[in-house]
């Protein structure tokens, strides 16, 4: 039987919950280690996502993103506003996360200029819960956007490294394919499961690892 | 004749030895192409070079802030003499290799080594420790400090160190043996993970693989939340733990009061739970 708690963990984070319902979660969370998990998870994500909020880009970015995807741009009148997240949301923006972190270090990588923080401006976005949907709606996309654009990366610089490295991280890049896979397909059977979105996230996020890490060798070799 | 010339005289070419004062605060950069590089620290405050007499050979260089060794030749073509390096104990180490293997040992400072194809062994270090091979099996002892340890297609071997560890390959196994630490994880996708030493109060422990074992080293007096999940694997305990929450293969347990966060992750292989000493003998570095 589901834990009636576990979708209530973001609004707790969000002390959204009444009074009573806050202390008889915080009495439950001692003797539930799978929302004890969950709520560490949670909190990582968030404060990940807090972090990312204060990395600002140079310009404001919001105004070209909010056009794309249908919302009014009023850059100057925005006011602070909390998130509220679902499970699912969160797991795909700490994906989101990765991405555009991997796409920012794969573009600074490209441009021969240290690697440095990311700026995730997608999560610069405050005024609105529109966002945070879209955020999850769009990390797949932006996931395999950031793949593709890595891989290409390693495809034309392949030549600059030695042909056994270029095996060794094919080689690695199936493995982790394969283990993304059955993640997926574990995840068909039990949509559910906490651990497989989580363990899913974490491959994925291996994966733009390596790729970037294959992307800064092209560029130290070239 | 004019061979046989020519191999004597390589052959009796003295090894290039320079030895060079440096003073408190210098680092060591070292960056080779094909090189094998070994490092030793001694009490001196001096550097000594080593390495072979050829045209190739490397060249060091002093400058304010740091003492840099180029592997390559002055006419920028990488030599394959391997270099071999003394220097003060105290000496922070930057090391960048790429088909070379890197040795260190009896350095009690920062650590930086990375290499492509080498391995990395290093015994020693203090402060911030960052040993990364694509290629290479990654070894650490005897250190003390944050430690980031990382391969892509071999094993990662860490024991006997203080401090946090990060650790992390892809097609390989990882050890983290008689480890004192309050933050550690590691993570590998085709591997098996062994893990033994106090688990603090407080500390949060995180060991993952997608295809492979998990196995942990807890005392009885281990005070810890353990969280165990699997989706096609299989959990194991040399000792009767009481399992709760249990939501298919995901449950957790609580050892002591619960001081610590533990958390053991296998898509399909074994998570076990041993007792300190009854598994390190079948660690992955020895299977």
């Amino acid at each position: 039987m589901p834990d009636p708690w576990t979708d209530r963990l973001s609004e707790y984070l969000d002390g959204e919950l009444s009074g009573a319902e806050r202390v008889a979660l915080e009495i439950h969370l001692p003797g539930c280690s799978a929302c004890a998990i969950t709520l560490d998870e949670l909190r990582l994500v968030v404060q990940r996502a807090q972090s990312a909020t204060a990395a600002l880009p140079d310009r404001d970015l919001w105004p070209g993103i909010a056009a794309r995807i249908g919302l009014p741009t009023t850059p100057g009148a925005r006011s602070p506003q909390r998130f509220t997240f679902s499970l699912p949301q969160l797991l795909a923006a700490g994906v989101a996360l990765t991405v555009l972190s991997g796409a920012g270090v794969w573009s600074l990588t490209r441009h021969r200029t240290p690697p440095t923080a990311a700026a995730p401006v997608a999560l610069r976005r405050d005024d609105g819960p529109a966002t945070t949907v879209a955020v999850a709606a769009r990390s797949d996309a932006t996931y395999d956007r950031a793949v593709l654009d890595l891989q290409q990366v390693l495809a034309a610089g392949r030549n600059q490294l030695d042909s056994s490295t270029v095996r060794v991280l094919e080689k690695n890049l199936r493995l982790i394919d394969a283990a993304i896979t059955d993640a997926q397909r574990a995840l068909e059977a039990d949509a559910a499961n906490t651990y497989l979105h989580t363990h899913l996230a974490r491959t994925q996020q291996r994966k733009l690892q390596l790729l970037r890490a294959a992307a800064t060798l092209v560029s130290s070799q070239s | 004749m004019i061979f046989t010339v020519a191999l004597a005289a390589l052959l009796m070419a003295p090894d290039v030895d320079t030895t060079v004062a440096v003073q408190h605060g210098q680092r060591l950069q070292v960056s080779a192409h094909s090189a094998a590089i070994t490092i030793r620290g001694w009490t001196r405050s001096s550097v000594r070079l080593k390495t072979g007499n050829d045209e190739g050979a490397p060249r060091l260089e002093l400058s304010s802030g740091a003492v840099v060794v180029h592997g390559d030749t002055r006419r920028g073509t990488p030599s394959d003499a391997d270099i071999e390096l003394t220097i003060p104990s105290w000496m922070a180490v930057s090391v960048d290799g790429v088909d070379g293997d890197i040795h260190i040992d009896g350095i009690d400072a920062p650590i930086s080594a990375e290499t492509v194809q080498g391995s990395i062994a290093v015994h020693g270090g203090q402060g911030v420790i960052v040993l990364h091979s694509v290629e290479g099996t990654v070894t650490l002892s005897g250190a003390r400090g944050r430690i980031d340890v990382a391969s892509i297609n071999a094993d990662v071997r860490v024991t006997d160190v203080d401090g946090d560890i990060a650790a992390e390959t892809v097609n390989g196994g990882i050890d983290l043996l008689r480890v004192t630490s309050g933050n550690a994880e590691a993570n590998t996708v085709n591997g098996d993970i062994a893990y033994s030493g106090p688990i603090r109060d407080g500390g949060r422990y995180h060991l993952a693989t997608h295809n492979g074992d998990v196995t942990i080293g807890l005392a009885p007096t281990a005070s810890a939340q353990v969280s165990v999940s699997t989706f096609q694997g299989e959990f194991q305990s040399d000792f009767p733990v009481t399992l709760r929450d249990r939501l298919g293969k995901r449950f957790g347990f609580t050892l002591g009061g619960g001081g610590a966060r533990v958390d053991l992750d296998s898509f399909q292989g074994t998570i076990r739970l041993a007792r300190p000493g009854s598994f390190e003998k079948k660690s992955s570095s020895d299977r």
